[in-house]
């Protein structure tokens, strides 16, 4: 899937533009503006879902934006359930979106 | 070294950071542990690049210099979470380099701000719904702004500060949502006590009506629609208490949507230490319970700034040279002397910000009608996807405590351990409970409070 639809933010030009980096989401290589937050990045880039919750499936993205909701989360460089909004945009960098796949449970779920 | 982690302060926005840099002015050493990338907390926060915004608080860089002029005396920590802290104010801490490390220090001050606080609503999970705070760190981290029709709704005055940040950088605002009435002459006499706050409040209004944003007193919003993502939403007016009302509803078309009544103390370390707390709405609710030196009921454990109780960043400032001084005569120090001046200064300040306090919290202190928006199939928990219905089912058929409630729904369980839900779950278990909120007994967590992989834990030892 590509960027979901319209993207409905975007990055104020400004004179300290960033240099962009090739980052692969999903299977498809874009240019994200390097040393950023990943989750900003990838809501400028169309990218408003970033997985499927845990019972329903819905789409769910970026929320609170200050690692406390835990609502953005994506697999990063096979990394299970990295906050987006924790990380930086790195060249090379490989997001895999967590769609469809159920999230893994919390570690204190097999109590 | 021994001495740079006798005192662990944890948090760098203003009242973190100024604790630790009125200790190093006097020569005390401190280890300053935050969880993001560059110190100022969420007021005084930055990205990758210094952004200007309208309303950036130059106080902000100042304070991020004054630290790395003083990083010889203070540990800094950051990209440094806290996932656990145990009632001898041992400390978890999780670092940059994923590894889990345990340290001693001899006291601890909590300098770990606040939540923003939300109502549930349907739609509220749709992607395009962002909290009003996200919106706000979105433009003050990375410089991204909405570039489709914008609804910002909730109370408190983020809500117009936000929206006018995001006028300011060409947003289309198409609605400012306010659960709060105007304030009343009473509360805009105690507003004026603060010249220069008030001031900038009738800022943010004036440049909304100057580009005719509707701004919609005593609304709500009571449903978000959309499929994939947010497309509009429905409005209502509400009465005294935040309730929405039946009639005089409306629908206005927006693809980003900002969600935020207010913010409440974060206490989940404190609650995870022990310490005993305290319900009073106009404190932010939930808040610990401590000294006037600010130590909880657990000696040697401080809090201080907005994570005690909720009162923006010049109390914020003012308790971090008051604790300052109050863990270092706790440790017996004799530099706490040189600190008491410090503190008596902050104590004066604190006198003269009473009467604003009071008045902004008169106007726009969270009602419980917010959380009456909520229908059957609306997710309360969006980490486990539950329901009102099935929390309502679980009260009916007994749980009316809140743990065995969150065992028997997992409301409260997922990836967030509550931190997003929590207030939304006592308010409804209350209200369906016939009890008075202060009387819904707090939920317990434990370590780690954030999801920590296994092989970081691999390392602890003993301490």
């Amino acid at each position: 899937m590509a960027a979901d639809e319209t993207a409905w933010l975007r990055q104020v030009e400004g004179a300290d533009a960033p240099a962009f980096v090739e980052v692969t989401i999903d299977d498809r290589v874009v240019r994200l503006p390097d040393g950023e937050m990943l989750a900003a990045a990838l809501l400028a880039a169309g990218y408003a879902a970033l997985n499927g919750s845990i019972v329903q499936g819905a789409p769910r993205g970026p929320f609170c934006l200050m690692g406390s909701c835990f609502q953005c989360v994506a697999e990063i460089d096979g990394a299970p359930q990295v906050r987006t909004c924790r990380v930086a945009v790195r060249a090379g960098m490989r997001v895999r979106r967590l769609m469809d796949a159920s999230p893994v449970r919390p570690p204190d779920a097999a109590a | 070294m021994a001495d740079a982690s006798a005192i662990a302060i944890v948090g760098a926005g203003p009242a973190g950071l100024t604790a630790a840099l009125a200790l190093a002015a006097a020569g005390v050493r401190c280890s300053l542990i935050d969880d993001n990338d560059a110190a100022g907390g969420q007021i005084f926060r930055t990205g990758a690049r210094e952004r200007a915004y309208l309303g950036k608080d130059p106080r902000g860089a100042r304070l991020r210099a004054a630290l790395q002029a003083q990083r010889g005396l203070i540990d800094y920590r950051p990209q440094s979470e806290i996932v656990g802290i145990e009632p001898d104010l041992a400390l978890w801490v999780h670092g940059p380099a994923g590894v889990v490390e345990r340290l001693r220090p001899r006291a601890v001050v909590l300098a770990t701000g606040a939540l923003e606080l939300w109502a549930p609503i349907p739609g509220w999970t749709l992607p395009g719904v962002y909290g009003l705070g996200g919106l706000q760190i979105l433009l003050k981290t990375s410089g991204v702004v909405p570039r489709g029709p914008v609804v910002l709704a909730g109370a408190g005055p983020l809500l117009r500060l936000v929206a006018a940040q995001l006028l300011a950088c060409g947003a289309e605002i198409a609605a400012v949502i306010d659960a709060a009435a105007r304030p009343s002459l009473g509360q805009l006499a105690g507003l004026a006590t603060q010249p220069r706050l008030l001031g900038r409040g009738v800022r943010w209004e004036l440049a909304l009506r100057r580009r005719r944003v509707p701004i919609l007193s005593r609304h709500t919003v009571v449903a978000i629609e959309g499929t994939r993502h947010a497309q509009a939403v429905e409005v209502a007016p509400v009465d005294d208490e935040w309730r929405p009302l039946p009639s005089g509803r409306r629908r206005i078309d927006a693809a980003v949507i900002g969600l935020g009544f207010g913010v409440r103390p974060n206490i989940e370390l404190t609650r995870l230490a022990g310490c005993d707390h305290d319900h009073d709405p106009a404190s932010g609710g939930w808040h610990v319970s401590r000294s006037d030196a600010l130590e909880t009921t657990i000696a040697g454990l401080f809090v201080a700034g907005d994570g005690a109780v909720i009162g923006g960043v010049d109390r914020a400032l003012a308790e971090g040279a008051l604790v300052a001084h109050a863990v270092a005569a706790r440790l017996g120090l004799p530099q706490a002397a040189a600190l008491a001046a410090g503190a008596e200064a902050a104590r004066r300040r604190l006198a003269g910000q009473r009467r604003f306090r009071a008045a902004l919290t008169g106007w726009s202190m969270p009602r419980p009608g917010m959380f009456a928006a909520a229908t059957a199939d609306t997710l309360i928990c969006r980490c486990e996807d539950v329901t009102r219905a099935q929390i309502a089912d679980a009260v009916a058929a007994g749980y009316t405590e809140i743990g065995p409630l969150k065992m028997s729904t997992r409301a409260g369980m997922g990836l967030c351990q509550g931190r997003s839900c929590t207030p939304a779950i006592q308010h409804l278990l209350a209200a369906l409970a016939g009890l008075p909120v202060a009387q819904i007994s707090l939920p317990t967590s434990r370590i780690p409070i954030r999801p920590v992989p296994l092989g970081a834990m691999a390392t602890l030892g003993g301490g």
